[in-house]
């Protein structure tokens, strides 16, 4: 039996200490907006927040989690960066396939959590991990500064 | 360890997906392979209560049963899967090479119950005669790479209890390939049983921890040049053993680990991580994952009070110890290095060397992260490395040989050496190119 905080709730599951975080969420949870991409923690689109730092789920046993809060991509409701980086995304449509898009968006918003303005070199590095097949990368970082109000652009 | 094993199936995925591949057929391909079934769990890692030869459940008393409790045990203690199970080879049939300086390259003979080319045909004179004065079946002499000198600590009860433990493993026909050193004969049949002796002076604790770490443990095998040198007492002050560095764990405050909390010390050594100092790689993560982390916590406890009471030897570089809070503040560089491990290390490593995930992760502090040599490093960074936990599975780190050149991992070992450790690292291309073709012959 494991107990788990995900988006606001505790949700008590019988499942193994030694199971990912992610087959938690899709396969026993069904929260399928958190995507598996290659279940080694190097693609980054598996990304939710622990305590509000951005993690892998893929690569996170459920048995080391304890009382910390899990916010994935659907939880962020009463969030208010969410609906700053959601304006972003709207006008500069960084979307393509758009698999890779809740991991760059769960880093995005931790990232702002941190640091109010970041700079280029610093969204750079918050979202250095996300590997985006589509090739994106520009315009992700681009609705990043409209998120925070930067009107400068690429 | 299912989701280790899946490992080269999801490199698979990850390739899939760069191509941009049909991706949802496939990711339901795995979905519908994993099966987890909570209840399944690996019977090794049953209730540790069921190892207790204490229990009192009649089927436990058994002699032959306790007997067989106690060599496994010991056979932890002793570390013998670590050298004698080859990568990617069956349990305990040996094969794994070493080199030795100057004369040429070892190989751990199977040490299965077959009788042709295991260790069937042992007799247990025979068999306490090769662990305790290195005089193996019909009188061939052992290469001192196995520490025979060591495990003679343990009595001729302990030794046949490992022998009962091993026959109880599944024969393996494997046939070791014949090694380039030939071992004089010159080691001799003492057929003594002068084991360890309690030193009456000393506490239990510290005597229980002398017999692990000197005896079974064969700890300076590898962390002692002088071990085996006649008419010397090993100094733990670290050596080069098949290319890594066994690092020194002499008291020494600098650069031996006179200056870890005794806290830190017994986790390292039976999880193979603590904060502060990193991560073990290497020999050592295995020896930790196949050997120490099965040991109780009061024997790991004796191990450290043995180890501290060793007399400190200062030699070698010692690691940098910058905080995290420090690393945090440090103005980013735009090195070739440090835009690869932006991109290949800090998903999980982080900048900061804080470790996204756990403690496990943790960089700063490490010896292997901070040394000039960058010898370990690069060997990780290559190869990858792995640490099991009991209860969470198992921590991987995926190795970079396949897709970056010789130059990319030689900047990603400078700049780690250069952001965690506050030095110049000296890593060349040309020793990653060594080390690479080293791998390649594995
Ligand atoms: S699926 Fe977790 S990092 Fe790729
Ligand atoms: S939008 Fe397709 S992978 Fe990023």
């Amino acid at each position: 039996m494991v107990e788990l905080n995900i988006n606001n709730k505790i949700v008590r599951l019988d499942v193994s200490d030694d199971m990912p975080l992610l087959w938690v969420l899709r396969d026993v949870m069904g929260l399928t907006g958190t995507k598996y991409g290659c279940g080694i923690g190097e693609c980054g689109a598996c990304t939710v927040h622990l305590d509000g730092k951005p993690v892998r789920s893929c690569s996170l046993p459920v048995g080391s989690i304890g009382n910390q809060s899990i916010i994935t991509i659907e939880g962020l409701d009463n969030d208010p960066i969410a609906q700053k980086i959601l304006d972003g995304w709207v006008e500069k449509q960084p979307t393509q396939c758009g698999y890779c898009q809740p991991g760059q968006i769960m880093a995005a918003i931790a990232l702002l959590h941190e640091k109010e303005k970041p700079s280029k070199e610093e969204i750079n590095r918050a979202l250095s991990g996300h590997v985006c097949r589509c090739g994106m990368y520009q315009r992700i970082r681009n609705a990043i500064k409209v998120a925070v109000g930067s009107t400068e652009d690429e | 360890m299912v989701y280790f094993i899946r490992f080269e199936l999801k490199i698979l995925l990850a390739i899939g997906i760069m191509l941009g591949t049909i991706l949802s057929p496939l990711q339901q391909v795995f979905a519908d392979e994993v099966q987890i079934d909570p209840k399944q769990s690996d019977p090794k890692q049953s209730d540790p209560k069921q190892s207790d030869p204490k229990q009192s459940d009649p089927k436990q008393s058994d002699p032959k049963r306790v007997q067989i409790k106690m060599g496994e045990y010991l056979f932890y203690a002793s570390g013998c899967q670590t050298c004698h199970t080859a990568d990617n080879g069956k349990f305990l049939a040996g094969g794994r090479g070493f080199k030795i300086k100057n004369q040429g390259t070892v190989y751990a003979s199977n040490i299965t119950p077959d009788p042709e080319t295991g260790i069937g045909r042992y007799t247990d004179d025979e068999f306490v005669s090769a662990l305790r004065d290195g005089v193996g079946y019909k009188g061939r002499s052992l290469n001192p790479v196995m520490p025979y000198s060591a495990y003679r600590l343990m009595d001729r009860d302990q030794i046949l209890a490992i022998k009962a433990y091993l026959d109880q493993q599944p024969a393996v026909v494997n046939k070791v390939i014949k090694g380039t050193v030939t071992v004089p004969a010159g080691n001799q049949n003492n057929n003594t049983n002068d084991s360890f002796e309690e030193d009456p002076q000393k506490s239990a604790k510290w005597n229980r921890g002398k017999f692990l770490v000197e005896g079974p443990g064969h700890c300076a095998s590898c962390h002692s040049s002088t071990d085996g040198v006649k008419g010397k007492t090993p100094d733990y002050s670290g050596s080069i053993v098949n290319g890594w560095v066994a690092y020194n764990i002499s008291s020494d405050g600098d650069t031996g680990i006179g200056s870890w909390s005794d806290k830190d010390l017994q986790q390292y050594l039976s999880k193979g991580y603590v904060e502060g100092h990193g991560a073990a790689v290497g020999p050592m993560a295995k020896l930790i994952n196949d050997g120490l982390s099965h040991l109780s916590q009061e024997d790991i406890r004796a191990m450290v009070v043995y180890l501290r009471s060793l007399p400190p030897q200062e030699k070698g570089e010692a690691p940098a110890n910058i905080p995290v809070e420090e690393l945090q503040n440090t103005e980013p560089s735009h090195s070739h290095g440090s835009h690869l491990f932006a991109a290949l290390c800090a998903s999980c490593h982080l900048d900061n060397g804080a470790g996204r995930q756990g403690e496990y992760e943790s960089l700063w502090g490490s010896k292997t992260a901070t040394l000039t040599q960058g010898t370990n490093l690069i060997k990780v960074i290559l190869e990858g490395s792995e640490l099991k936990d009991s209860k969470l599975g198992s921590f991987s780190m995926p190795g970079f040989k396949d897709g970056y050149s010789d130059q990319d991992i030689a900047d990603i070992a400078n700049y780690v050496i250069a952001h965690f450790g506050n030095r110049n690292g000296h890593v060349t291309v040309e020793q990653v190119k060594k080390e690479r073709a080293l791998l390649n012959m594995k």
